[in-house]
C-alpha cells in the first residue's frame, strides 16, 4: 500500500529527520560514552578520596540524567515517530527485518534507564562498590544498545549477503557492521569528553577544573586520532560507489569526509585551547564551542552516510520514496495510482505525485535539496523525457514509478506549476516573396542547397567538430534534342544577404557549387548564369527553413531558430561537465570553442553515437516524437526542414528508423566502458544491428524504391554501405545530373509543402513536382518515350506525379 | 477510498504472528498499567497541591514514573507497528502535527515533573509545575486515543484531503470522548489505588479515598459502558460473542469494586491487574472488529528472536541484581 505523504514542502527533503537524528545521535552517543566516563570519575575519585571530585562526579550525572535520559530518550521516540511519519514503507520492512533486534535493543534500554535511575538517586545511599557495579551495568546495557541499533543502521547501507539469503544473522552481522561498531564506539567515548569540558569548566571547583580539563584534553585528543582511524576503516567497508556520488547532493560526499576530518583536528586543538587557557571565563564559551563544533562534526558524519546511502533506504530494496525496484514494471503499466487510494480520482495531481515520490528527498522552497532550481530550466516537455530516463545513467535518482499520464501531470506542476508557464514560441516558415523572380525557361538553371551535416551541432559555444560548410550547388542545361550540361563559359554566382559567391564547376560533383558558412548562405538565395554581362537565367532558393533544435527543453533558454541559443549551449556544456568531469564552462567563459570531435573520435563514441546513445534513455517514444523532440522545437511540430514529399505519408523513422536502432548502429563500433550503460539500456542484442558510420551511411533510397520503383507502404530505408551512395551525391543512371537538382534536397523532395521549394518546378513545368515528370520539354525539344535517366521516371506521365 | 489495498498486511513478520500478538498484549498493559500510575498520580499530585498548602500532599517520583511509561511505552508500538502497520501509520501521518508535537510536550513535562516535585522550588512553582505538568500529560493521551481512534476508523482518513498538513485531531464523537474520559479515570484509580496501598495517599488514604476510588469505578463502568454502546452495531455484535465480553469486563470491575471496598487493598490492586489484561483483550477484539487485519509472515527466521530472548536473560539478570541491591540498600 502507498501510505498519505505529510504536506510538508518547506520541510521536504528530510529536514525534520535531519534535524532530530542529528541532535539525538549526539546525545545518544554522549550516553553510551559517558557512561563510561561517569564510572571512571567517580572511581579515580574513590581511589583519591576527593570529595570534590565525587561531588563533580555526582553532579555531572544529574547533567546525564537530564539530558540523556529525557532529551535523549524522548528524540529517540521522537526519530521513531519521525520514521513511521516518513518513512512507512521503509519503517515496516525495517520492522520485518529487525524486528525483535529493536526489542532487544529496548531491552538494554530498560536495563539503561533503570541503571541510571539507581545510579543517581542512589549515589550517596547505596555501598560504593556497589554503585560502581550499576554504573558499569550502565555503561554496558548503553553500549549494547548502540551495538543494535547500529546493525540497522550500518545494514541501510550494506545490506551485502542478506539480498541473496533473507536472512537476519547476514542483516544485521552486514558488510559495515564491525568497523562501524568500532567506529561509533570511538564516536560515542569521544562525544563524553565534549560534553565533559562543559561540566568541567562550569565546575565552582578549581580542583575539579584543573584535574579533569586536563584529563578531558588527552581523553579527546587521543580519541581523536582513534576516531579518524576508524573512520577511515568505516569508509573503506562501504562500497566505494556509494562515497564517490558525482552528482547534486552526493557530490559533496568527499568535501564533507574531508571536513569531517578537518572539523576532527580542529576539535582537538579546541581541546589543547582549553588546557592552556587559565581564564575561567574564557573556558566556559570555549567549552561550549566545543560542544557545538560537536554537534557539526556528528552532523557531517550523518550527512556521509545519509548521502552515500542516496537514492536507497536499502541499498537494491527500497528507494528512498519507499517504492521498490520490484514493483516497477507493474506501477509503469498500471499507472502508480493502481496502488494507492490517496492517487484515485481527482487526487491524481502533480503535486500529490510529486508528495508521492519525491518529498522525500526534495523540499519545495526549503532548506534541503530544493526543486524549484532543480527543475526550472525544464518545458514540461522536456521534464517528462527526463523522467523517463531518471534513475538509468545518474543512479543518484530513483527512476521514475508511474505509467506516462503521471509522468506528463508531475512534469506540469514542476514546471508550470511551481515556475509559472513559459512560452516558447511556435516555430514559423519564412514569409512569401513580394516580388518575383523572372525565371526564363531556357536555358535551364536549377540549384539547390545542400547543407553538409545540417543534422550536426553548432552553437555559439560548442560545435561537433569542423565548421559545418553551406553549399549551393547548380546545374545549367541548354535546352535541345539533346540537351547539354554547361560546365564552362558562363559565369554562375549566388547571392544572399547582399553578399555574392561565384560558383564554381565541380567535375567529381557535375555541378556548379558554391560554399560559405552556414549563416552567411542561410537566408534567401538567388542563383543567377551570366554570360558577356547578359542576364542567362536567374533562380532563387527560399531560405533555409526554421533549424530550431529541442535542447531547451531539458537544458533551458529559449528556442532559437538558428539552432541552439547560448544559454542553452551553456547548459549543455555544464551538464557535460557534471556528468563528464569536463571543464567545458571554464572553457566557454574563456572564449574557447568547444569542439566536439577533440575528444569524441578513435575508440571514443562520436558525438553523434554519444548523443543518440546518451538521449535514447530519456526519450519515452523511440519514434518520431523523439525524433521531433531535438530535430525539431518539439513533439509537438514535425520538424521544418522536412517539408518533403515523404511528410505526408512517411516520418523520421522509415528512413532513419526508430531512436533505439539508430543509436545502436551508431554505438556499435565502440567498446569503451563509458558506452557499455548506453548500449545495455537499448536492449538490444548486438549481433542483431548493423554499424553505421554518422553522415557517411545514410538512407539509401534505392533500398525502397528497387529499380526506381514505388516503395511499399511498409518500407523502411536500409542505409548505405558507402557515402558515395548517398543521395547527395549520386547521380542518374547516365551520370549526367545529380538525382537532388530535379528532386530536390533529401528533405525537400518535390513537390514539398514549404513556399519556395516548389518554385522551381513551377517556373519551369507550371506545376509542382519532380522535374520532367510532367514533361521532358523542360530540357528536352521534344517528349521521350524511353526512360534515360532512370528506369520508372515516365512512370506517372499519363496522371498528375503530385503525390 | 478505496481501502482493499490495506488489508494486504504490509509487515512480513519473521515469526508467527501469535508471538508476536503475545508480546504485543504483555508490553502494552505493562504500559498502560505505568502509564495509569503516571498520569493519574500527577493528577491527583496537581490537585492536591491546588486544593491544599501542599504539606500534606505526598510527593510522588514522577521523573521515575515518566521514564518508565516511556520506556515500556516503546516495545508496544514497535509491535503494533508490526502487526497494523498500515493502519498506524496512516493516522500516525493524518495527525502528524500533533503526534510529533506529542513528543516536544511530553519533553515539557518531564522537565517540569522535576520542577514539580523539587523540594527547593517553592510552593507557587511546584504548585504552577505539577498542574503544567497534569495538563501536558492529559492533552498527550488525548493525542494517542484520537491516534488510535482514527487508525480503527479508516473511513475518517479522506479528511486528510481537507488537512494534507498532519493537523487532523480530533475525529470521532461521543464515543471517543468517552474513550479519553475512561483512559483519565482508570489512571486516576490505579494511582489512586498505589497511594493507598503505599500509605501514601495523603487525605486520600481514609474514607474519603476510599469512596472516591469506588466512585471512580463506578465512572469508569459507566464511560466505558457510554463508549461501547456508541460504538457501531457490528461490533457490539461482534464483541459480545465469546469467552471475553463486555459483561464479563463489568463483573470483573464490579468485583474490584467489592475488594476495593473491603480494604484488602493488595488484593484489589491484583486484582486490577488482571482487570487491566482482560481491558486490553477485549480492546483488542473490538479492534479487530473495526479493523480486519491479515498478517503476513515470511518463512520463519529466528535470529532476531534469539537475540531477543537472549537480551531478556542479560538484561532480566542485570534488573534483578538491581533491584536486589535496592532491596539491601533501602529505598530508591
Amino acid at each position: 500500500m502507498m501510505y498519505p505523504v505529510l504536506d510538508f514542502f518547506k520541510g521536504g527533503g528530510g529536514l525534520l529527520i535531519a534535524v532530530i537524528a542529528v541532535v539525538h545521535v549526539y546525545v545518544a552517543h554522549f550516553a553510551v560514552g559517558g557512561g563510561l566516563f561517569l564510572v571512571l570519575t567517580e572511581m579515580r575519585a574513590r581511589k583519591r578520596q576527593s570529595e570534590a571530585l565525587l561531588a563533580y562526579a555526582k553532579r555531572s550525572t544529574r547533567f546525564f540524567l537530564l539530558l540523556t535520559m529525557v532529551f535523549g530518550g524522548l528524540s529517540g521516540v521522537a526519530i521513531w515517530f519521525t520514521i513511521g511519519i516518513l518513512s512507512p514503507g521503509a519503517t515496516g520492512k525495517l520492522i520485518g527485518i529487525f524486528l525483535f533486534a529493536w526489542a532487544a535493543e529496548w531491552v538494554f534500554f530498560s536495563v539503561e534507564i533503570t541503571a541510571l535511575l539507581i545510579y543517581w538517586y542512589r549515589f550517596d545511599t547505596l555501598k560504593p562498590a556497589d554503585h560502581l557495579r550499576v554504573g558499569w551495568i550502565y555503561f554496558i546495557s548503553a553500549w549494547l544498545s548502540l551495538f543494535i541499533i547500529n546493525g540497522v543502521i550500518s545494514f541501510m547501507l550494506t545490506p551485502g549477503a542478506w539480498l541473496e539469503t533473507g536472512r537476519f544473522q547476514e542483516a544485521f552481522f552486514n558488510p559495515s557492521f564491525w568497523p562501524s561498531t568500532v567506529f561509533r564506539t570511538f564516536m560515542a567515548l569521544w562525544a563524553a569528553g565534549l560534553f565533559g569540558y562543559v561540566t568541567a569548566a562550569f565546575s565552582k571547583e578549581k580542583e575539579v577544573r584543573d584535574g579533569m580539563l586536563g584529563f578531558y584534553t588527552l581523553w579527546v585528543v587521543t580519541l581523536g586520532v582513534a576516531v579518524l582511524a576508524s573512520g577511515r576503516l568505516y569508509l573503506a567497508s562501504v562500497p566505494a560507489f556509494h562515497l564517490a556520488g558525482r552528482y547534486e547532493f552526493a557530490s559533496t560526499i568527499p568535501q564533507r569526509v574531508q571536513g569531517f576530518t578537518w572539523v576532527t583536528l580542529g576539535i582537538m586543538g579546541l581541546a589543547f585551547c582549553m588546557l592552556i587557557v587559565k581564564h575561567r571565563p574564557v573556558r566556559k564559551p570555549l567549552a561550549l564551542l566545543v560542544l557545538a563544533v560537536g554537534l557539526i562534526h556528528m552532523g557531517l558524519f550523518e550527512m556521509v552516510r545519509e548521502h552515500a546511502r542516496k537514492p536507497w533506504i536499502v541499498p537494491g530494496v527500497l528507494y528512498a520514496n519507499n517504492m521498490a525496484p520490484e514493483d516497477a514494471d507493474g506501477v509503469n503499466a498500471e499507472g502508480l495510482r493502481s496502488r494507492s487510494s490517496w492517487l484515485a480520482g481527482d487526487h491524481l495531481t502533480g503535486r500529490n505525485l510529486f508528495k508521492a515520490q519525491c518529498l522525500s528527498c526534495h523540499s519545495v522552497g526549503g532548506l534541503i535539496n530544493d526543486i524549484k532550481p532543480l527543475t526550472a530550466r525544464y518545458t514540461p516537455e522536456g521534464l517528462a523525457q527526463a523522467l523517463v530516463g531518471q534513475g538509468t545513467l545518474h543512479r543518484y535518482m530513483p527512476p521514475f514509478f508511474g505509467d506516462a499520464r503521471e509522468r506528463r501531470l508531475l512534469s506540469r506542476w514542476l514546471t508550470h506549476g511551481l515556475h509559472g508557464a513559459k512560452r516558447q514560441g511556435i516555430p514559423k516558415g519564412p514569409l512569401p516573396r513580394e516580388d518575383t523572380i523572372d525565371t526564363r525557361q531556357t536555358p535551364v538553371l536549377l540549384a539547390w542547397r545542400q547543407t553538409l551535416g545540417n543534422a550536426r551541432l553548432d552553437s555559439a559555444l560548442f560545435r561537433s567538430g569542423d565548421p559545418v560548410t553551406h553549399r549551393i550547388q547548380a546545374v545549367l542545361i541548354l535546352k535541345g534534342d539533346m540537351p547539354e550540361v554547361v560546365m564552362d563559359g558562363p559565369e554562375i554566382a549566388v547571392s544572399s544577404q547582399g553578399q555574392t559567391w561565384a560558383m564554381a564547376f565541380d567535375d567529381d560533383l557535375g555541378t556548379w557549387i558554391a560554399s560559405a558558412d552556414t549563416k552567411s548562405l542561410a537566408g534567401e538565395c538567388l542563383v543567377t548564369a551570366m554570360e558577356g554581362g547578359d542576364v542567362l537565367n536567374r533562380i532563387a532558393l527560399p531560405p533555409e527553413s526554421d533549424s530550431s533544435r529541442g535542447c531547451f527543453h531539458c537544458h533551458g533558454g529559449q528556442r532559437d531558430p538558428t539552432g541552439i541559443g547560448e544559454v542553452t549551449a551553456r547548459n549543455i556544456l555544464a551538464a557535460h561537465d557534471k556528468n563528464s568531469g569536463t571543464a567545458f564552462v571554464d572553457d566557454a567563459d574563456k572564449g574557447r570553442l568547444v569542439m566536439c570531435s577533440r575528444c569524441h573520435r578513435g575508440n571514443r563514441p562520436s558525438p553523434s553515437a554519444a548523443i543518440h546513445g546518451w538521449h535514447n534513455i530519456y526519450m519515452a517514444d523511440k519514434g518520431e516524437t523523439s525524433c521531433r523532440f531535438c530535430h525539431s522545437s518539439g513533439p509537438n511540430h514535425a520538424p521544418a526542414f522536412f517539408s518533403g514529399r515523404h511528410r505526408k505519408k512517411r516520418n523520421c523513422t522509415h528512413c532513419h528508423s526508430n531512436l533505439r536502432n539508430h543509436a545502436a548502429g551508431l554505438l556499435k563500433p565502440f567498446t569503451v566502458p563509458e558506452v557499455r550503460g548506453l548500449k545495455a539500456s537499448l536492449g538490444i542484442e548486438e549481433g542483431s544491428v548493423t554499424a553505421r558510420e554518422p553522415y557517411a551511411q545514410l538512407p539509401d533510397c534505392l533500398s525502397c524504391h528497387e529499380e526506381f520503383g514505388p516503395a511499399s507502404f511498409k518500407s523502411t530505408a536500409a542505409m548505405t554501405d558507402s557515402s558515395e551512395e548517398r543521395f547527395s551525391v549520386r547521380k542518374d543512371e547516365m551520370e549526367a545530373l545529380a538525382c537532388a537538382a530535379c528532386h530536390g534536397r533529401a528533405h525537400e523532395l518535390v513537390p514539398a509543402t514549404r513556399p519556395g521549394v516548389n518554385d522551381q518546378s513551377l517556373a519551369y513545368m507550371g506545376q509542382p513536382g519532380v522535374m520532367g515528370s510532367i514533361t521532358c520539354t523542360v530540357c528536352h525539344e521534344e517528349e521521350k518515350e524511353d526512360e534515360a535517366h532512370h528506369a520508372g521516371m515516365l512512370k506517372n506521365r499519363d496522371g498528375m506525379n503530385t503525390k | 477510498m478505496v481501502l482493499d489495498s490495506l488489508y494486504a498486511g504490509s509487515v512480513a513478520l519473521p515469526v508467527p504472528a501469535w508471538i508476536v500478538r503475545g508480546l504485543h498484549l504483555v508490553t502494552l498493559t505493562t504500559h498502560v498499567a505505568v502509564m495509569n500510575i503516571l498520569l493519574g498520580s500527577v493528577l491527583l499530585y496537581a490537585a492536591g497541591l491546588y486544593l491544599s498548602d501542599g504539606k500534606a500532599v505526598n510527593t510522588p517520583r514522577l521523573p521515575v514514573w515518566m521514564a518508565f511509561t516511556i520506556n515500556t511505552g516503546v516495545a508496544p508500538l514497535l509491535f503494533c507497528q508490526a502487526l497494523l502497520a498500515d493502519f498506524i501509520f496512516t493516522s500516525s501521518i493524518l495527525i502528524a502535527g500533533w503526534w510529533l508535537g506529542a513528543v516536544f510536550v511530553l519533553m515539557a513535562a518531564y522537565y517540569l515533573s522535576y520542577l514539580a516535585i523539587s523540594p527547593q522550588a517553592p510552593l507557587e512553582t511546584r504548585r504552577l509545575a505539577a498542574i503544567a505538568t497534569a495538563l501536558f500529560l492529559l492533552f498527550v493521551s488525548f493525542i494517542f486515543v484520537c491516534n488510535i481512534d482514527l487508525m480503527e476508523n479508516p473511513l475518517r482518513w479522506s479528511r486528510y484531503f481537507d488537512s494534507p498538513h498532519g493537523w487532523i485531531l480530533f475525529t470521532g464523537g461521543a464515543e471517543t470522548l468517552f474513550r479519553w474520559l475512561h483512559v483519565v479515570l482508570a489512571a486516576l484509580f490505579h494511582a489512586l489505588l498505589l497511594g493507598r496501598i503505599l500509605g501514601k495517599a495523603g487525605t486520600l488514604d481514609g474514607r474519603l479515598g476510599l469512596w472516591l476510588g469506588v466512585g471512580l469505578l463506578l465512572s469508569l463502568m459507566a464511560t466505558g459502558w457510554g463508549h461501547h454502546a456508541l460504538l457501531p452495531e457490528t461490533v457490539r455484535r461482534w464483541s459480545g460473542s465469546g469467552v471475553i465480553t463486555l459483561m464479563l469486563l463489568f463483573l470483573s470491575a464490579g468485583g474490584l469494586g467489592l475488594i476495593y471496598l473491603s480494604g484488602r487493598l493488595k488484593c484489589a490492586a491484583a486484582w486490577a491487574c488482571g482487570n487491566l489484561t482482560l481491558m486490553i483483550c477485549f480492546r483488542e477484539k473490538v479492534r479487530q472488529s473495526l479493523i480486519m487485519v491479515v498478517t503476513t509472515t515470511l518463512p520463519p527466521d529466528y535470529g532476531s528472536l534469539v537475540m531477543f530472548a537472549a537480551a531478556l536473560g542479560l538484561g532480566g539478570g542485570a534488573l534483578i541484581y538491581m533491584l536486589s541491591l535496592l532491596r539491601k540498600g533501602g529505598e530508591a
